[in-house]
């Protein structure tokens, strides 16, 4: 019990350290890797930290191995739109002049009652009202609203 | 800028650890492997004195080293080793020639496969 106390207490420590390199986001503004390759950052530090046969370098080695790639990535990222555009994709427009794309919806597999719900949060209760509708990368959607309405 | 740093330092380490992990299982499994194999050869002889010798030779040896493998293997296995080779000496002690060959095959499989798991060869990638 005491090895997994301390081994516990190793794990926050450097899983705090690894984060902050990473940088500072909230989840709801990460892009899907991000937000994968942090889902992914937890588990690995579970098992050493359940299981104290396993060496604790088995966890800390593949933490550190995906923080140097996901800062990599991300620095490319920012230099090569290409690169970004494979690993990000592009945003894509939904609503344009009040009108619903019905295709693109069906290829991302959002629902109409998806769409109403992120058009509420936004505050917009009439699609007609929306110019441009466009969900972006991380999954979230920007609103361009008719020039009345504004 | 200095984040690309810290991961070039992060890749660099994770780098250094693997091959010096490598390089120090290797190098201990080719050294208790052929100590072992002396140890059989003089347990085929009838020589069990000598092979006590190198029993308790691999064994002060191996505890030695047990604690950085312990680092980087699963502990259980390094553990399966300590206990082979502590029974190992007890039957050349008592001079049970049979299990001694068939306890020392066995432990120097354990070794190779210890060292084989090691290796970035495609059975271990996938």
């Amino acid at each position: 019990m005491l090895i997994t106390l301390i081994r516990t207490v190793l794990l926050y420590v450097f899983i705090v350290l690894a984060v902050r390199i990473m940088g500072k986001r909230q989840i709801s503004d990460m892009q899907t890797s991000e937000l994968v390759i942090t889902l992914v950052i937890s588990d690995i530090a579970s098992i050493p930290m359940q299981n104290t046969a396993q060496p604790l370098l088995s966890g800390v080695l593949p933490i550190m191995i995906l923080v140097a790639l996901e800062i990599i990535v991300s620095v490319i990222m920012m230099k090569s739109k290409k690169f970004r555009k494979v690993v990000c994709g592009n945003p894509i427009i939904i609503i344009k002049n009040g009108k619903v794309d019905e295709k693109e919806l069906k290829r991302m597999r959002i629902s109409y009652d998806d769409l109403y719900s992120l058009l509420r949060q936004q505050e917009v209760f009439n699609v007609s009202d929306v110019k441009y509708g466009i969900v972006e990368t991380n999954g979230s959607i920007s609103l361009m609203k008719e020039e009345k309405n504004q | 800028m200095k984040r690309v740093w810290i991961a070039i330092a992060l890749l660099l380490v994770s780098g250094i650890l693997c091959v010096s992990e490598y390089t120090l299982i290797n190098k201990q499994c080719d050294e208790y492997t052929s100590i072992i194999k002396k140890a059989d050869e003089h347990v085929k002889n009838d020589e069990f004195e000598k092979a006590v010798k190198e029993c308790k030779k691999a064994e002060k040896q191996f505890t030695k080293s047990d604690s950085i493998m312990n680092v980087f293997l699963i502990h259980g296995d390094v553990d399966d080793v300590t206990n082979n080779i502590a029974m190992l000496k007890k039957y050349a002690q008592y001079e049970c020639k049979s299990e001694f060959l068939s306890l020392s095959a066995k432990t120097k499989r354990q070794l190779l496969s210890l060292q084989k798991s090691e290796l970035p060869m495609f059975e271990n990638i996938f």
